[in-house]
């Protein structure tokens, strides 16, 4: 091993000042090993120039963080798993006691109460299940319920009302001029209403039509199936006849 | 109604029987139609997406992987569909839950009182889930609205046992923590007035 690679294993002790003494003597006529020195002592300092502190701002805002109080964080903890329904006797007695004491732990406990209360009450209603239970291919297809507000509706009756305004309370002079752009507009949105209107009946016809279509389907085929049950199992079982067929020898048949 | 037997049913639905989709239907109803009620915003709408969820079930039904848990296929269908639905419609998730009119549905609403109290705790809830993630609020829906055990929650969400749990707990604890914000306000001035 050279003695500039003794050097370099002992180059934290030089930085630190703490170098042996018999590389004291090498050092000082080794311009390669006072470089390295030089740049470990650069990094050291650089490195400490580095050091990140939180500023003043952070760190007031680290004091003043929202902290639960210690009874409140640890009903936090039996909070969850109350939930769960994982409480023993004794943690069970030791949370209700905090939230008959701490109203915000009570609200915090009555929201998530009444969120699961709801959801165990949340059932599909009985005729959505039984529109779902017909299989799709009896029934046309769903389709969205038309909202009550319809904005196109409403644009055209505000536009009309304005027009109506103008000619109910303006100067006759200037109406012709300023009611023509109104009233055209309002022609077109009323247009496009009763259009919207139009189709949107059309195809409630057509979807109660094919609803219908659907249904008398369903019905006819039940009916057939019945009626073929019905004729095999006479067939089957035939009934006595009410005529009683005598035999040559006198008896019955 | 375990997977198995679910899986059978899926099977008769495939060849024909109607009963068999009925039976379908009614084993999974109320799970798809609570998961509708947390993304929208009144009951028909909640109902309206029920149903073109089950028409994209009896589609689809055909695409089912036997073998592989017929809930997690139906609820991953259920979910896409009402993701795009609320997306298409620009607006944000909603609750059903908060609408008065499904709130007079449920038992107990008759009182007055009771139903006032009801509200205003639904709505605080409301207010706290909106501002956690979205991963985090589903969890808390799925878990503590739509009752799903955690097992069904792993292979609902493609997650580890594990990750469930820990999720959930984060998601409550944050939800906790939102909800104490709320009802203690002085706490919360004081964190805004320190905000650097």
């Amino acid at each position: 091993m050279t003695p500039c690679e003794v050097f370099l294993d002992h180059l934290e002790d030089a930085v630190e000042g703490q170098l042996p003494a018999h590389l004291d003597a090498h050092l000082a006529g080794c311009a390669a090993c006072q470089d390295s020195l030089r740049r470990a002592r650069v990094l050291r300092d650089g490195a400490a120039g580095l050091a990140v502190s939180a500023s003043r701002g952070l760190r007031e805002y680290l004091h003043k963080l929202p902290r639960l109080a210690p009874a409140c964080e640890a009903a936090q903890e039996l909070l969850r798993a109350a939930l769960d329904g994982e409480l023993g006797g004794e943690e069970r007695a030791r949370f209700l006691a905090h939230l008959h004491a701490c109203p915000t732990c009570r609200g915090v406990w009555e929201a998530f109460a009444t969120l699961r209360e709801v959801g165990m009450h949340t059932r599909a209603p009985g005729r959505l299940r039984a529109s779902l239970a017909l299989p799709p291919r009896d029934r046309v297809t769903p389709r969205r319920r038309q909202p009550v507000f319809n904005l196109r509706l409403a644009t055209a009756a505000a536009y009309l009302l304005a027009a109506a305004t103008v000619v109910l309370i303006g100067n006759p002079g200037n109406l012709a001029r300023a009611s023509n752009t109104t009233m055209e507009r309002a022609g077109v949105y009323a247009r496009a209403a009763v259009e919207n209107r139009l189709d949107s009946y059309t195809r409630k016809v057509r979807e109660g039509a094919a609803a219908v279509g659907g249904w008398l389907r369903h019905q006819a085929t039940s009916t057939w199936e019945q009626a073929r049950n019905l004729a095999g199992a006479r067939r089957a079982n035939p009934a006595p006849g009410d005529r009683v067929v005598t035999d040559g020898d006198g008896g019955t048949s | 109604m375990t997977d198995l037997a679910l899986e059978r049913i899926v099977e008769r639905c495939r060849a024909g029987d109607d009963r068999a989709w009925e039976a379908l239907v009614d084993a999974t109803a109320n799970d798809l139609y609570r998961l509708a009620v947390s993304f929208t915003r009144r009951r028909s709408e909640a109902e309206d997406l029920t149903q073109e969820v089950y028409l994209k079930l009896w589609q689809n039904l055909h695409r089912y992987e036997l073998g592989s848990s017929f809930r997690a296929w139906a609820f991953r269908i259920a979910r896409n569909h009402f993701v795009d639905a609320f997306r298409r419609s620009r607006h944000e998730r909603h609750a059903t839950w908060i609408d008065p009119e499904f709130l007079e549905s449920l038992p107990g609403s008759d009182d007055p009182h009771t139903s006032a109290l009801r509200q205003q705790r639904l709505q605080l809830a409301h207010r706290a889930l909106a501002q956690l993630p979205e991963d985090l609020a589903e969890i808390i829906l799925l878990r503590d609205f739509g009752d799903w055990s955690y097992d069904e929650l792993s292979a609902q969400l493609e997650l580890p046992l594990g990750t469930v749990k820990s999720r959930l707990n984060r998601a409550r604890r944050e939800l906790a923590s939102v909800l104490h914000l709320t009802i203690q306000p002085p706490v919360a001035a004081r964190l805004a007035e320190a905000r650097p």
